[in-house]
């Protein structure tokens, strides 16, 4: 029984030993992840590649252009996966989701259109949004758009609208609403715009009266400033005026010399404040203003140079074929359209959220015509300035619109370009663009390995 | 019989020649494999070494391989240092091998992205065996195209 006992132990032993063998000597495994350090290497090689050689802009936002620079590199052809990602600037393609009327959305699709900044095309997807249960995405493999527009005052008080709203915002989204507002605003409106009635938070509450001055930007102090970047698109952003009209000659008057550059030629207007000015495009250089409103062209532009027309200043920075984009100058003012019914405040009392205003209820108390917020996310409420028809908005009015839609506007990427990779590693890059105005991006290259 | 060895003696003895002769086994097995990757390792260490001098050190003349431009930008080569170091190799590749400043055997290929080779510098083991080691850099040749450098080395 002894030597029994004994052998049990023995074979016990001999377990225990093999077991501990094993875990004190493994299985022999060298890890050199050289493969992983060439894929960074390459990633940091293409992106210097496309730096050194002028087009990393290009490549940055033209997809057709970076592939075709990846078809030609041998080393990137067979096994990886490639993609890339653009942050904090406006994507190349903006989606909008409007609640709105299909009117609505044709019109701001074309205003919107031929948009050109820092010499890149931005595009628009813009469809109609809900606000009951989701909000649209409009194009799949989304969650949300980048900006909701909500065009119209809505009673949106109730907690599920908040709750989506928050959510969509939480999410890196902007929301631009353009109404009248009534007075006792909503819960949304001092939620999730931080607006309240200007009763509740100026003193005296009896100089609460409507405005009547011009429309004026107050000048962001500095770039932490919430209306810094609005401001911004504003004053920099080239807006594209259509030019859709056919004519067949120039007529021209004073020291406008004569354009014979083309058999016809493209003519528009460009609306501001009272003014109507038309357009000629005589070639992609110049472009003919009809400055005296008497249908003949009297002041001739140059592509990329500065103008003046009624006192106020302009820089013409692109033109195509049926367009022309305008960058507005400083210091430009709207005719009030403000509605006096609308007596409005920041909720806080922060005067640096205003970024239109219309003189003063009382000393240190602008009037609001913009309330910017950031509380859940980017936010923008203007006044609605299209209450008399959408035919009767003028262009200055278009690209506030278009400023605080690209102000807001998510800059984060949201497909998932990952993929079903095994590895895969991102370089980042940043880079500088100034033709138009001054923008930081960052560009992430994504290379990865499927198996 | 106090003299007499039991069993159990021969069986832990049994045991212990066991695992003394597994541990051997093991360390034999595993050695030469460590040695090999720990080789392997320093190879691909000095590729890219070798790969990151020639691209981004603008080189000393006879004395130090370097095809960097002078605008002392990374990943931009100069093309005179190109031709410079194709035609110096094919006419003297020990010396190359000097300027490089390695122990090993190594060839060097430059192809643009017109498929144009612009240096075709080979080791004399380039048709005997195959390279231990190959590494791969996308450079620019100037402001406008585009190339890769493969270096292999034996």
């Amino acid at each position: 029984m002894k030597a029994q006992v004994t052998m049990v132990e023995m074979i016990i032993s001999v377990i225990v030993l093999f077991i501990a063998f094993t875990i004190l000597f493994p299985g022999f495994l060298f890890k050199s992840r050289w493969d992983e350090a060439l894929l960074l290497t390459k990633g940091r090689d293409t992106i210097l590649t496309m730096e050194r050689t002028n087009n990393l802009t290009q490549y940055s936002f033209n997809s057709d252009s970076f592939q075709k620079f990846i078809n030609k590199i041998s080393l990137l052809k067979n096994d990886t996966v490639i993609w890339t990602e653009i942050e904090d600037v406006v994507k190349s393609r903006v989606v909008i989701a409007c609640n709105c009327t299909n009117d609505t959305i044709a019109n701001m699709s074309y205003w919107i259109k031929d948009l050109k900044i820092n010499n890149r095309s931005v595009t628009t997807s813009i469809c109609y949004t809900n606000l009951e249960e989701k909000i649209n995405p409009c194009i799949s493999n989304i969650q949300y758009p980048d900006v909701l527009v909500i065009w119209g005052y809505k009673d949106l008080s109730q907690p599920k609208y908040l709750t989506l709203l928050k959510d969509f915002l939480n999410n890196g989204n902007g929301i631009v609403e353009i109404a009248d507002l009534p007075t006792n605003v909503g819960n949304m409106q001092k939620q999730i715009f931080g607006i309240t009635d200007c009763s509740n938070v100026v003193i005296p509450p009896t100089s609460c009266t409507s405005g009547t001055q011009d429309d004026s930007f107050i000048k962001p102090a500095t770039i932490y400033n919430m209306t810094y970047q609005p401001f911004k698109d504003f004053y920099y952003t080239p807006f594209p005026v259509k030019a859709p009209e056919i004519t067949i000659t120039i007529p021209v008057e004073g020291a406008a010399s004569p354009c014979t550059s083309a058999t016809s030629y493209n003519k528009g207007n460009f609306t501001f404040r009272g003014s109507l000015i038309s357009f000629w495009i005589c070639n992609d250089s110049f472009v003919y203003f009809d400055s005296n409103s008497n249908n003949q062209a009297d002041y001739v532009v140059k592509v990329r140079n500065s103008f003046n027309l009624s006192t106020y200043n302009f820089s013409l920075s692109y033109i195509s074929n049926s367009s022309i984009s305008i960058s507005f100058r400083q210091t430009y003012n709207f005719i009030n359209f403000l509605a006096g019914t609308t007596i409005v405040f920041p909720i806080d009392s922060n005067i640096d959220r205003i970024f239109l205003f219309t003189g003063y209820y009382t000393a240190n108390y602008p009037i609001p015509v913009v309330i910017l917020n950031g509380t859940f996310g980017k936010t923008a409420w203007v006044a609605d300035f299209s209450r008399n028809g959408l035919n009767a908005v003028r262009d200055d009015q278009k690209q506030l619109l278009n400023s605080l839609i690209l102000s807001v506007s998510n800059k984060k990427p949201k497909e998932l370009t990952f993929g079903n990779t095994k590895i895969g590693y991102a370089t980042s890059y940043l880079n500088v663009l100034n033709y138009d105005m001054f923008e930081i991006y960052r560009l992430n290259l994504g290379l990865g390995r499927p198996f | 019989m106090k003299a007499q060895l039991s069993v159990e003696y021969y069986i832990s003895l049994t045991i212990f020649i066991g695992f003394i002769v597994y541990i051997s086994f093991q360390v034999m097995r595993i050695s030469p494999q460590f040695i090999t990757e720990v080789k392997n390792e320093r190879l691909k260490s000095e590729a890219y070494q070798i790969s990151e001098l020639l691209i981004n050190d603008v080189g000393e003349l006879g004395k130090r391989a370097g095809l960097s431009s002078n605008e002392n930008k990374t990943n931009l080569l100069s093309k005179g240092k190109i031709d410079a170091f194709n035609s110096s190799c094919n006419s003297n590749y020990e010396n190359s091998r000097k300027l490089i400043g390695t122990d090993y055997y190594f060839s060097l290929n430059l192809v643009d992205s017109n498929g144009q080779t612009l240096i075709n510098c080979n080791s004399p083991l380039t048709f005997m065996k195959p390279a231990k080691i190959a590494i791969t850099r996308i450079v620019a040749l100037n402001q406008t195209t585009f190339g890769e450098l493969t270096l292999k080395l034996w």
